[in-house]
């Protein structure tokens, strides 16, 4: 899952950033509205968190930018702008939601679940695939009856297979949702991590189509 | 207590009064002329007439026969005369009008005043060839008549003052309703409505203070808002901060090892030193306030001043890795405030430390332009750009771009600070067209 954060303020992109990192999200930060625009226009992304006060171009602009492209990215707006007329104005710009600062992390966090969860066309918060269950707000990764302890990488990776179960991932594909911009991307990370999570969830969990990539096997 | 109704009544009728007692006695005195001159005009005309029948006859005795005019000892009618005849050659009375009246013969032609058993006369005294003939009256007589005509100007005035006083009172009451309506329509006004108040139909004294009243309604009004408004953008530039610290305090609660821990605390520790700071710096924004209690000016040496925000400053510049300096071209004192003058070279030597990168430098510049002392901070940061030096004076102003964490308030501080003090405030490049300055130019 790539996210694309939108925030002037250092201390608070900082801390979204750090945050979405823990959750296993690859986040890129964008510090004003042209670079986040730019970023917009050069990368897939799966959600973009904007806030309104920005130099350069201002949220509202990029938001309008990139509904006329057409582009049906989800957004949540995170802003210090309280009032009724700014909500509105956010949302009927193409937002999918609107939070106020301050915030808790808890709430952003729900929210960036909703949104996605939203996109992929699921109501179930749990993603499941045959034997596989995986839930997204807790981390959690149960096969059958047991629970299988996961690192970060290792279930953002599940959390991408599992977005749409028969779908072929490239490994390019599957780093960009692993790394953000300023991660260093270790040569055969794709690799490590689906040998690992072979190795606790047998073999047969992840497929390698030959020249293609990988996709999600039949768990029963 | 003071009114303008009793003072005018009082006065209007005084005025009244007084005006009328001067009028009653030159109207008096003219009057007591007039009389003397009519009752002396009768006096000589009867004595003349008389001179000119006898100088005719040439007789001195046979007037004896004419009877006496009155037997009485005293003049009680205003046109009554005493006449008195005397014979030249042998000085005797011939003829007396009043044979009880003995009057003393008056020597010499022309008007005499005597006294006769204690009352004033005046007498004519006219001659003919062989007769002496004295015309005299009381002046009694004439004093009646001035009495009379005194009394005659005065009573209707005097009784009319008892009239004129509740009329005055009505004309007054009425002259100053405007007042009253003023009043009420200024009881009606809240701080939510400062509406001003209609001119029309007001007289023009009263209009000038409509006036006068409606600038400072207007004036309340918009300080009433610029408050109202910097509470707003107080309360806005206050969630930021506030939202930094709640996320870094989430993620502290998170953190699984001392490592997480240490580098959580440590941010969320900055988070609220920079939340501080800008509840600091909105306090000291609110103390600048015009209507805020000012202390006295003292004496301060602009580089004693100086050389104390430097002390305060050099850990930051050290810490950043840039050389701050102090360039004293004339040592200069001026009346100040001390403490709000070391707010304000505060805020600007801060701020062009935050803006300028490692190994630039910041200087502070302390002398005398064009007579006038002044106070600058050089500097070799990104500079201003000049289409945005005249807002960055604005609250919560912030150069975009620049990637830092400031209030936003200082300059506005410093402005406030510098307004108080009467000085100017200049924003420029540095030397060379580079960095910043910020100039404070005292009167």
């Amino acid at each position: 899952m790539r996210i694309l954060l939108v925030e002037d303020d250092i201390m608070i992109g900082e801390s979204l950033h750090q945050a979405l990192k823990d959750d296993g999200y690859s986040v890129d930060w964008a510090q004003d509205g042209e670079v986040a625009y730019i970023s917009l226009q050069s990368h897939a992304y799966d959600l973009l968190l904007l806030d309104l006060g920005l130099p350069r171009l201002s949220g509202i602009e990029v938001l309008r930018r990139l509904r006329t492209r057409g582009d049906d990215l989800p957004v949540l707006i995170l802003t210090a702008r309280d009032s009724v007329d700014d909500k509105v104005l956010g949302l009927d710009s193409g937002a999918d939601d609107y939070l106020v600062k301050p915030f808790a992390l808890k709430e952003v966090e729900a929210r960036i679940r909703t949104l996605l969860r939203r996109r992929a066309g699921r109501v179930q918060p749990v993603m499941a695939h045959g034997g596989l269950r995986i839930d997204p707000a807790t981390h959690r990764l149960d096969y059958g009856d047991k629970q299988i302890v996961l690192s970060a990488k290792e279930f953002s990776l599940m959390r991408a297979l599992l977005e749409k179960p028969g779908a072929i991932y490239s490994r390019a594909q599957l780093e960009e949702r692993l790394y953000g911009w300023n991660e260093e991307v270790e040569s055969n990370a794709v690799e490590v991590n689906i040998h690992n999570l072979r190795k606790k969830l047998g073999s047969d969990v992840i497929r390698n189509i030959r020249g293609v990539g990988y996709t999600i096997g039949e768990c029963a | 207590m003071n009114s303008i109704r009793r003072r005018l009544i009082t006065s209007l009728l005084l005025t009244l009064f007084g005006g009328s007692l001067v009028i009653c006695l030159s109207t008096y005195l003219n009057a007591r002329g007039e009389v003397d001159e009519l009752f002396d005009n009768n006096l000589k005309q009867v004595a003349l007439t008389l001179q000119t029948r006898f100088a005719a006859t040439g007789l001195g005795a046979s007037i004896v026969d004419v009877p006496a005019l009155s037997q009485e000892t005293a003049i009680e009618e205003e046109e009554e005369f005493a006449i008195q005849v005397w014979n030249v050659g042998d000085g005797a009375l011939i003829y007396s009008s009043h044979p009880k009246l003995l009057l003393p013969r008056q020597t010499g032609r022309g008007f005499h005043d005597f006294s006769y058993e204690g009352s004033s006369w005046r007498s004519y005294v006219a001659e003919a060839p062989q007769n002496v003939i004295q015309v005299s009256q009381p002046m009694n007589s004439r004093i009646d008549m001035m009495t009379e005509i005194a009394l005659n100007i005065m009573v209707p005035i005097l009784l009319l003052m008892p009239l004129l006083a509740p009329l005055n009172w009505w004309v007054v009451s009425r002259s100053l309703r405007p007042l009253s309506a003023v009043s009420s329509a200024l009881e009606k006004r809240t701080p939510d409505s400062l509406e001003p108040l209609s001119p029309d139909h007001a007289p023009q004294e009263i209009r000038a203070l409509i006036q006068a009243l409606n600038d400072l309604l207007q004036r309340l009004q918009q300080a009433l808002s610029a408050q109202r408004r910097f509470i707003a953008d107080a309360a806005h530039e206050l969630r930021t901060p506030l939202t930094a610290v709640q996320l870094q305090a989430d993620l502290l609660e998170r953190a699984d090892s001392e490592e997480e821990r240490r580098t959580g605390m440590k941010k969320l520790k900055s988070g609220i030193a920079r939340s501080a700071h800008l509840v600091q710096q909105l306090l000291t924004l609110a103390r600048q306030e015009p209507t805020a209690a000012q202390r006295p000016f003292t004496s301060v040496s602009l580089e004693a001043l100086a050389k104390v925000v430097i002390e305060q400053n050099l850990p930051m510049a050290e810490s950043k890795g840039i050389t701050l300096a102090l360039n004293s071209q004339e040592a200069v004192s001026i009346q100040g405030d001390k403490d709000n003058l070391q707010i304000l070279l505060g805020n600007l030597v801060d701020n062009a430390l935050r803006y300028t990168p490692a190994q630039g430098s910041v200087t502070l510049v302390t002398g005398v332009e064009n007579g006038r002392p002044f106070l600058a901070v050089q500097d070799t940061g990104p500079g201003i750009p000049a289409d945005e030096r005249e807002h960055v004076f604005d609250r919560f102003y912030r150069v975009e771009g620049t990637g830092s964490s400031g209030t936003g308030l200082g300059l506005a501080i410093a402005k406030s600070i510098a307004e108080q003090h009467h000085a100017e405030i200049r924003i420029s490049e540095g030397l060379g067209g580079k960095g910043t300055e910020v100039r404070i130019v005292f009167a």
